[in-house]
């Protein structure tokens, strides 16, 4: 997984400097003149600047208190930038009395009209506030007269109880971002830790200032990730500030690309998280220092490590369950398929439990958290040695430190002396080993009863894989006719059966119309659709006319008719990030065409048998005729799923060798 | 805590509810083929006054399975001039036993912005899992409003694979408030209806599911449904009362709309100063209009009344944004500015085409347009958006019943349809087929109705999104490079036209020393219809096209053409369809391509021939030319 952090890392280095006034108000006829990007000129809004200070402080009610300043200024260039006149603030409110508030909102719109620079500005009719649910508050704002070339400037004040983790400061966006400045600030007590992402490079750097505070204060307060601490000080304090600065220049806009995961995972972007506070008494309380200590914090929380202790509520099921368990193999099914026959996940992630897992077990509903630790308990009390492995869900992105918001899943893990295997019991059509790409992400940890945690990989031991026998009749009006018998196991079969698990047969077989249009597909079966730990079959029948061409009396046909990959996944030119296939995979057919009679095969495409690197992929396409009958095997196997971007052309290459080998036809002719 | 709440539960059990939503007790009809049954549904409406109106609302539906979770929305919506009386929820296991309660406090309380930068509009929600299948869920709520303008509709039949137990809809009226009412499609089920004075009834008993058909009539044109408006109501605390279009567009006219025109001195200057030197009305209206757009954008804001009313001209004027209401109206008064005479118009949006309904006089519709009569025609113009052409409406608002709200009053009108001979977009290209067999060529593209309304917003992409939309675009292409990309936007014709560059690989197929060639490069037919074995309902082509292909081919020198097709001629009711390969020289051959498919409905019979059609054509697309090695 080193490989992963080295791909990330890529240098790039961007220093400049100008020359411009960014104070707020000083917008200047030169910057309203500009008509396009000067390094980006098709970009549609450039933020010319953005400044963000946070600063940790005192308030003699609420204790520590972030407050947080935002000043922004905006070039829109045209119509397509307009989107960013109207900003969303997310206001996090929690389930005490703890609130994100927002102040001293202002803006103006900055226009040229006639060589003069004219401002309107934001007013009360423009800003509207959204009460959104219990944990959040909105508040949108939309700037006044837009046009074309004018530039935007806003600032604000966020002040926020939350200081142990906050959202990740941003300096990358899908437009330029000329100059952005960070400064953050908080007293010598706070150890934060620091996380930069992206694959611009930038330098922090740090300076101690001293301050003080003449509160007298002995209270407890809440820390913002739910516990408090104590404080006891003197009525005047001096302390030292740790402040950190960032500066960045000219960081280019941030495009999409497919099959490369989470793009937010390569914004550049800096995240503080608390890792321990230290007072001048000198107890210190511990919040993240490393991912060790992260474990040791999640696993101590009440809403985990305290609802694998539990086993009263379910022990008298599991006893009758386990009752004439021919072995462990045995049991850890009966157990998986008991939970997640059970419970029903109600789609919400975390690695804490949401009420408890009693009660969640009662009601045979609950979060990931309350599910897979309940299966985690259960294992454990059959006699496994089970924990609990956090998972930081895609969508969640890859932290590259050590943090309690790093994670966000939680699944349960069965050591055995060589390996551990994975069971999410929130998959009703789950099997073990077998992970929802979702989940595929990173790697995920371990987290032991005596506290110890380490990295486990989340791909499951045999790759994901596909057999297919196709037999089919070919005839001389150009119709193909015939049969699919299809073998799925891993995730190959997982997705299928999320496809089809609810669907009549005769809407699977007209759902499959929509792959394959110029198909009719019938009596299609399944054979173990409901029962994940087997392989899932399928089988069907076919008839087509659109695959055969009659050209002067000569049938020209791609043996693998519409299973042939038409298109080439990787469209782009060149690219930037990694690519992720999520995944190894089998992917095979075995095909057995009958040839008309009185035709013989007068060419066949040519076999092949290549691979990319050192085997990192291969495929093979092996084709022969004998008497009458046509035979091919084709087998692609993804064995290294995750490139560097050097890669990329030669897995386009690759992925355009097959789509041409398999375009390939077959020539039949009259004898 | 918690074991004395569990008990508490248990003793509120009531007893009949043991059997009385047993799934046995479900007619098996019902429960064949289905995902959900709706069990019971009853809207009870009192509209107790002009200005109160109470809807109670009760359903329980058995579900069977995940897909029948949609036929369960446990939420209700509230405003400022409404509020949620009471609201809960229960759970019954397959037996009919309770298994869950849910009061009013397990509800979120949350915002319902949608899509709208802010409204005030707020719904209860209840966020629910289910525990096992099948289960029957029972949702109750009432609501008191005093807008009445909205009476809320009867659909019992509101979602594909879902049967029908029983639904009833009562609307008590003690006072008399004269009502419209209208029933839909009463044919499609066995309604029973009562209607006297005070008192309005619909029910309906064991109705089975209907079924989604592809290429059909928009759900509400099959399903019966009934809708009723109040001639008098009160909107937001604004008081109506209307008879007829006419009085509805009054009443619009004079509440809504009027002295919200205002424009201020200097604005007025900046557009006579704009027109001076137009003296064709219609070209002064194009340049206001353009003004508009280029000084505007949209943006949605709904408080109060302000959901129904635009904002003043002279604010959108300041601000320069509005929503659709805001930016006719400051249109409308920028061209009255001028003499020019204009009006709002109301139009039910979106690509499915709804009419407004002539036959029933309420509020209807979602968007606003502005219509400007000339003697010639009607303009319509789209005020919301900075793009469009000048008297061009798009997919969002053509080809149906409208609402003008005129100074008289209310009148309808029609807005522009695209024909297929409109709906054009002709592709020209000169083709080489490289040694390498690498294929490269120039190409023009020019799209017109319709289809420029799909292809002109390639003009504000940046090239490297321009690059990527045409890669997805012509997927078939595989390692398709693009160069000298140019676009000629010409409003006026409405005709958006593409001209560029291409190479691809791989796009013949190798067949021993012969190479096949599809002449069809860029045309591919994505939507192929299924055929179907028991269509029950008729077939719909919203918007018919045509399109031309004409392509001059170049083969290479060290390959010569061994055989093309027959020239291909389908003709039918739905459609033609051409295409023929003429040898040029032993060199260059010249393709051409013309699909032109007719806008029309047809009945449910013709579907199957028309599913033949489209396979002909998609089949006729992929015919190859031949040629050998030299």
């Amino acid at each position: 997984m080193k490989e992963f952090f080295l791909l990330i890392a890529l240098l790039t280095i961007f220093q400049f400097s100008q020359a411009q006034n960014f104070k707020y108000g000083k917008v200047s006829k030169d910057e309203l003149e500009q008509k396009a990007h000067p390094d980006y000129p098709e970009a549609e809004a450039a933020i010319l600047y953005r400044e963000l200070r946070s600063k940790v402080d005192y308030h003699k009610e609420d204790g520590w208190i972030m407050y947080t300043e935002v000043h922004e200024r905006i070039k829109l260039y045209n119509e397509k930038g307009y989107e960013w006149a109207t900003r969303e603030l997310i206001l996090k409110n929690s389930s005490t009395s703890d609130r994100e508030q927002l102040s001293s909102l202002k803006g103006s719109t900055y226009v040229l009209k006639n060589g003069k620079v004219e401002e309107f500005k934001l007013k009360k009719d423009g800003i509207f506030e959204e009460s959104v649910s219990k944990f959040r508050d909105i508040t949108k704002f939309t700037m006044p007269s837009i046009s074309g070339g004018c530039i935007i400037e806003y600032t604000y004040k966020i002040r926020s109880p939350f200081i142990a983790s906050m959202e990740p400061y941003r300096f990358q966006e899908s437009i330029p971002v000329n100059k952005v400045n960070l400064r953050f600030e908080a007293p010598e007590y706070f150890n934060y830790q620091i996380h930069q992402r992206g694959w611009i490079p930038f330098k922090i750097v740090n300076e101690q200032i001293s301050r003080s505070t003449t509160e007298h204060f002995t209270s407890q307060h809440n820390t913002g990730v739910g516990g408090t601490y104590n404080r006891a000080g003197a009525t005047k304090t001096t302390y030292q500030a740790n402040i950190s600065t960032v500066e960045l220049n000219k960081v280019p806009p941030l495009k999409e690309e497919t099959y490369a995961g989470n793009i937010d995972n390569y914004a550049a972007a800096l995240h503080y998280e608390l890792t321990f506070v230290r007072w001048e008494s000198g107890s210190v309380q511990e919040f993240s220092t490393n991912w060790e200590s992260v474990c040791k914090q999640i696993y101590k929380d009440e809403d985990f490590g305290n609802q694998l202790d539990r086993s009263n509520y379910f022990k008298d099921d599991l006893d009758d369950l386990l009752v004439g368990a021919k072995d462990d193999t045995d049991k850890l099914q009966r157990i998986y398929g008991f939970v997640t026959n059970k419970m029903n996940w109600n789609k919400y992630v975390g690695y804490y439990s949401d009420e408890d897992v009693i009660s969640a077990y009662k009601q045979g509903i609950g979060n990931s958290a309350d599910i897979n630790l309940m299966l985690t308990a259960m294992f454990r009390y059959a006699g496994f040695n089970a924990n609990p492995v956090l998972i930081s869900t895609v969508s969640n992105g890859i932290p590259l430190l050590p943090s309690l918001s790093g994670f966000n899943y939680v699944v349960a893990g069965v050591e055995t002396p060589e390996d551990i295997i994975l069971f999410d019991g929130t998959n009703k059509l789950g099997q073990e080993d077998v992970l929802y790409d979702f989940l595929l992400n990173w790697q995920g940890r371990i987290v032991r009863e005596d506290g110890s945690s380490e990295w486990v990989p989340l791909q499951s031991h045999s790759p994901s894989s596909t057999a297919r026998m196709i037999d089919y009749k070919l005839s001389d009006n150009g119709w193909i006719t015939g049969t699919v018998k299809n073998q799925r196991n891993g995730s190959s079969a997982l997705k299928q059966r999320t496809q089809f698990v609810d669907l009549s047969p005769i809407d699977a077989a007209l759902s499959m119309d929509n792959v394959y249009p110029n198909v009719e597909i019938e009596e299609m079966e399944f054979e173990n659709l409901e029962i994940p730990q087997q392989p899932l079959k399928q089988n069907y029948k076919f008839k087509s006319d659109g695959y055969v061409e009659n050209i002067n009396g000569d049938l020209y046909v791609a043996p693998l008719v519409f299973f042939a990959m038409e298109e080439n996944p990787f469209k782009l030119d060149e690219r930037k990030f990694p690519i992720d296939l999520n995944e190894a995979s089998k992917d095979r057919f075995i095909v057995r065409i009958d040839i008309p009679e009185g035709y013989k095969v007068t060419s066949l495409p040519e076999s092949v048998n290549i691979k990319l690197g050192e085997n990192f992929m291969s495929y093979k396409y092996l084709i022969s005729e004998k008497g009458g009958t046509l035979q091919l095997m084709s087998e692609f196997n993804v064995n290294k799923f995750l490139f560097g971007p050097d890669m990329y052309k030669d897995i386009k290459e690759f992925f355009q060798f097959i789509v041409d080998k398999e375009k390939e036809r077959v020539v039949i002719s009259k004898i | 805590m918690r074991i004395l709440k569990f008990l508490f539960i248990l003793l509120m059990v009531p007893v009949y509810g043991q059997e009385h939503y047993d799934i046995n007790n479900i007619p098996e009809p019902l429960r064949t083929n289905v995902n959900a049954i709706i069990r019971d549904h009853d809207i009870n409406i009192a509209l107790n006054d002009v200005n109160n109106m109470t809807v109670s609302y009760h359903i329980v539906v058995t579900v069977l399975n995940k897909r029948g979770l949609e036929a369960i929305q446990p939420a209700v919506g509230y405003d400022a001039n409404s509020s949620v009386q009471s609201v809960s929820a229960r759970v019954y296991d397959a037996r009919g036993k309770e298994i869950r309660k849910y009061k009013k406090k397990d509800f979120s309380d949350v915002s319902a912005t949608g899509a709208n930068l802010y409204s005030d509009n707020r719904m209860m929600v209840l966020d629910f899992t289910p525990s096992i299948y099948p289960f029957t869920f029972e949702f109750e709520t009432i609501t008191k409003t005093n807008s009445t303008a909205f009476i809320p509709r009867w659909l019992p039949i509101a979602f594909t694979s879902v049967s029908v137990e029983s639904s009833s809809y009562i609307l008590r009226n003690p006072r008399r408030i004269p009502l419209n009412s209208k029933i839909y499609n009463l044919d499609a089920a066995n309604i029973e209806i009562s209607e006297t004075g005070t008192e309005f009834r619909y029910s309906l008993k064991n109705q089975l599911p209907v079924k989604k058909e592809d290429y059909g009539p928009y759900f509400t044109e099959i399903v019966p449904f009934v809708k009723i408006a109040p001639q008098q109501f009160t909107l937001a605390g604004t008081r109506a009362e209307v008879r007829s279009w006419k009085d509805f567009g009054y009443w619009q006219q004079q509440k809504l709309l009027n002295g919200r025109g205002e424009l201020s001195e200097s604005t007025i200057g900046r557009i006579s100063a704009l027109v001076s030197g137009i003296n064709d009305p219609k070209e002064k209206a194009r340049a206001i209009y353009e003004f508009m757009q280029s000084k505007t954008r949209y943006i949605s804001v709904q408080i109060g009344i302000g959901g129904w009313q635009p904002t003043f001209a002279s604010e959108v004027d300041e601000l320069g944004y509005g929503d659709c209401k805001g930016l006719t109206n400051y249109t409308q008064a920028l061209l009255k500015s001028q003499g020019i005479e204009s009006y709002y118009t109301i139009v039910d949006s979106g690509p499915g085409g709804q009419d407004i309904d002539e036959d029933f006089v309420a509020l209807q519709g979602d968007h606003v347009i502005l219509t400007v009569p000339f003697e010639d025609e009607n303009v319509f113009l789209e005020c919301t958006s900075q793009q469009l052409p000048f008297n061009f409406l798009g997919t969002h608002t053509d080809d149906r019943k409208v609402l003008m709200v005129t100074p008289e009053g209310g009148v309808m009108t029609r807005t522009h349809r695209y024909s297929p001979e409109d709906n054009k977009i002709e592709l020209k290209a000169n083709v080489t087929l490289q040694e390498s067999l690498k294929l490269s060529g120039t190409l023009t593209q020019r799209s017109s109705g319709i289809q420029y309304s799909y292809r002109y917003d390639l003009e504000n992409e940046t090239s490297d999104d321009v690059k990527n939309r045409y890669k997805r675009y012509w997927s078939h292409l595989n390692n398709l490079d693009l160069a000298d990309i140019s676009f000629s936007n010409d409003k006026k014709e409405v005709e958006f036209t593409e001209s560029l560059w291409f190479e691809t690989e791989g796009y013949v197929s190798m067949a021993g020393s012969r190479i096949l060639l599809n002449p069809n490069i860029f045309q591919r037919i994505e939507d192929i219809p299924s055929k179907a074995a028991n269509r029950t309902q008729p077939l719909v082509i919203r918007r018919g096209f045509t399109e031309t292909d004409s392509i001059t081919l170049l083969l290479p020198s060290n390959y010569v053409l061994e055989s093309v097709f027959e020239p291909i001629s389908i003709t039918t009711k739905f459609g033609t369809y051409r295409s023929s390969v003429n040898i040029v020289n032993e060199a260059t051959i010249e393709y051409k391509r013309e699909f032109i498919l007719n806008t029309g409905r047809y009945p449910k019979e013709d579907f199957n021939t028309y599913a033949d059609f489209i396979k002909d054509v998609v089949r006729s697309d992929r015919s190859k030319i031949v040629f050998v090695q030299k």
